[in-house]
C-alpha cells in the first residue's frame, strides 16, 4: 500500500502553505464580477474573471457593508484580499475586504491609500474620540467667512443659547490652499485656547470641492487638536477622511451646531425642577422647624407662650413666604428671632406663676423652697421672691394648716 | 478659556447642593447656607439662559493674511 494523505489533510496543506505565503496575503486583483450574490447573512460571494481564468471569491459582512456601491455582474473592479484555499472544496479563493471600480481615478485609489494609511495609525480609533462639553464657554467655527456654513452656525447657535461666544476662523474651504488654512487655523485656535469646541466644515459641494477635508494635513491638524473638532462637510453620505478624524460628524453645519448649542427650554426645564427641589427642601425644613417649636410650647402647657407661639408661628409664615420670594438675607434674620423666642420659651416658668400673685420663700442661705412653718425658728431670717423683687421678712408667728 | 462662573460647573454644583439638601441630615443653618447658595447659583444659570445678545468675533489673523 503505497503511503497516502486524506483529502482533509491534504487540503489543509495547501491552506497552511497559502497562508503563509506573503505574496497572496495582501494583493490586488483585476477582474469582471459574475456570479454575483448577496447571501442574506450580508456576505457576497462571487466570481472574478478575464477572458480565459476566474476566480471564486468571497467578501464578508463586515467589509461588505463598507462598500458604498453594490458591485454587479459584468463590472470592472480592483479586488483587494488574501488568496486561500477554502479547505473543505480544495478551491482557490479570494477573501475580499475592499473592491473599487476599475474606471475609478488614480485620485480615488490614492485617497483609499491614504485612508488605509491613516487607519492602520490609529487616527480614526473611537477610542480617541473626545467627548463634547455639554455647554461649551465658547465655540470656534473654522470655515469660508462669506459661506453659507457660518450663517446657518449662526442662526442655529441664535436660536438654542445666544449667550455663548461665537468665534470665526475665517479659512479658504476649496482650491489650493485651503488644506493648509483649515490645518493653521486648527493649530492656532489650540494655542489660543479662545474656545472649548470646534467646528470645521462647509456646505455641500461635489468630492473634488471637498478635497481639502481628504488631505493628510487637515487629518493630522484634527487628530492633534486637543480641543474636541465637530466636523460638518458636505451633505453627501460618504465620509471624508476630516468627518473620519473628527470627533464627532454631522451632515450640515446647522447639524453641527444643533449638537454644539444645547437647547435652552431644556436646560431652562432642568433649572426650574432643580430650583423647585431646592425650595421644597428649604420649606420642609422650616415647617419642621415650626413643629418643633409647638411640640416645646405644649410641653410647658402655659397660656402665655401660646400668645408667643402664634406670634412665632406669624413670623415663620413670613419667613415661608420671604423663602419662596428668594429673599434668602431675610430669613437669616427670621431664624435668630426664631432662635431668641425658643430660648425665651424656656425661662418663662417661673416667671408666670409669680406674676400671679404667688411667691417664692427661702431661707437666707439656702435656695431650697420653704414649705413648712417647722423648717424656722422665731426671729430667723427668710427671703420672699415676688414677680418683681424680693422681700426680707422676719419670722414673728407660726401656724398649723 | 477664562476660568470665570461658568455654566456647565454651575449647573453641577447646584445639583450636587440640591442633592445634599435631599439627604436630609442637615441643620437649620447648614440648610439655610446651601439654600443660599443654591439660590444664587439658580440666578447666575438663568441669567446665562436669558442673555440673549451673542458675542460674535471674526479672528483675523497673520496666518489667514498669508494664505490670501
Amino acid at each position: 500500500m503505497p503511503q497516502y494523505y486524506t483529502i482533509s489533510q491534504i487540503n489543509g496543506y495547501l491552506e497552511s502553505k497559502m497562508t503563509a505565503d506573503p505574496f497572496l496575503k495582501t494583493i490586488w486583483l483585476k477582474g469582471e464580477i459574475s456570479n454575483f450574490k448577496a447571501h442574506g447573512s450580508g456576505h457576497y460571494y462571487f466570481s472574478l474573471q478575464d477572458k480565459t481564468s476566474s476566480l471564486r471569491c468571497v467578501m464578508f459582512h463586515f467589509y461588505a457593508s463598507a462598500l458604498s456601491f453594490l458591485p454587479y455582474n459584468g463590472l470592472e473592479v480592483f479586488a483587494k484580499g488574501k488568496v486561500t484555499v477554502y479547505s473543505r472544496d480544495g478551491n482557490c479563493q479570494l477573501v475580499a475586504t475592499e473592491i473599487i471600480a476599475a474606471g475609478t481615478g488614480d485620485q480615488q485609489l490614492a485617497l483609499l491609500e491614504l485612508k488605509e494609511k491613516l487607519q492602520e495609525e490609529g487616527l480614526f480609533a473611537v477610542e480617541r474620540k473626545k467627548a463634547l462639553p455639554l455647554v461649551p464657554q465658547a465655540v470656534g467655527v473654522i470655515t469660508s467667512a462669506s459661506g453659507a456654513a457660518w450663517q446657518d452656525v449662526q442662526k442655529v447657535s441664535c436660536s438654542r443659547f445666544p449667550g455663548i461666544p461665537l468665534y470665526l476662523y475665517p479659512v479658504l474651504v476649496q482650491g489650493e490652499n485651503a488644506a493648509q488654512s483649515i490645518a493653521q487655523a486648527i493649530a492656532f485656535a489650540n494655542t489660543q485656547k479662545k474656545v472649548d469646541v470646534l467646528l470645521i466644515g462647509r456646505g455641500g459641494g461635489a468630492r473634488e470641492d471637498l478635497a481639502a477635508f481628504d488631505t493628510e494635513l487637515v487629518v493630522r491638524a484634527i487628530a492633534d487638536s486637543e480641543i474636541p473638532v465637530v466636523s460638518a462637510v458636505g451633505h453627501e453620505s460618504d465620509d471624508t477622511l476630516a468627518d473620519l478624524a473628527a470627533d464627532c460628524r454631522a451632515a450640515t453645519p446647522s447639524v453641527a451646531a444643533a449638537l454644539i448649542f444645547p437647547d435652552r427650554l431644556e436646560l431652562q426645564q432642568k433649572i426650574d425642577s432643580l430650583q423647585s427641589r431646592l425650595l421644597g427642601q428649604m420649606q420642609n425644613k422650616l415647617d419642621q422647624a415650626n413643629h418643633y417649636l409647638q411640640m416645646a410650647v405644649l410641653r410647658g402647657k402655659f397660656d402665655q407662650p401660646q400668645i408667643l407661639l402664634a406670634n412665632s408661628k406669624q413670623r415663620l409664615q413670613e419667613g415661608k413666604e420671604n423663602l419662596l420670594q428668594m429673599e434668602a438675607a431675610y430669613l437669616q434674620k427670621s431664624q435668630a428671632q426664631l432662635a431668641l423666642m425658643a430660648a425665651k420659651l424656656g425661662s418663662l416658668d417661673p416667671l408666670t406663676v409669680l406674676s400671679r400673685g404667688y411667691a417664692y420663700v427661702h431661707k437666707k442661705n439656702e435656695a431650697k423652697p420653704l414649705i413648712s412653718p417647722q423648717e424656722v425658728e422665731y426671729d430667723e431670717l427668710i427671703d420672699v421672691v415676688l414677680a418683681n423683687g424680693e422681700l426680707q421678712c422676719r419670722v414673728t408667728g407660726k401656724g398649723g394648716k | 478659556m477664562a476660568k470665570k462662573q461658568n455654566f456647565e460647573a454651575s449647573l453641577t454644583r447646584l445639583e450636587e447642593v440640591v442633592s445634599h439638601m435631599e439627604k436630609g441630615d442637615l441643620s437649620l443653618d447648614d440648610m439655610l447656607n446651601y439654600f443660599q447658595e443654591g439660590i444664587g447659583l439658580v440666578r447666575f444659570c438663568e441669567g446665562k439662559l436669558k442673555e440673549t445678545e451673542q458675542k460674535i468675533e471674526v479672528l483675523l489673523d497673520d496666518w489667514k493674511e498669508e494664505n490670501e
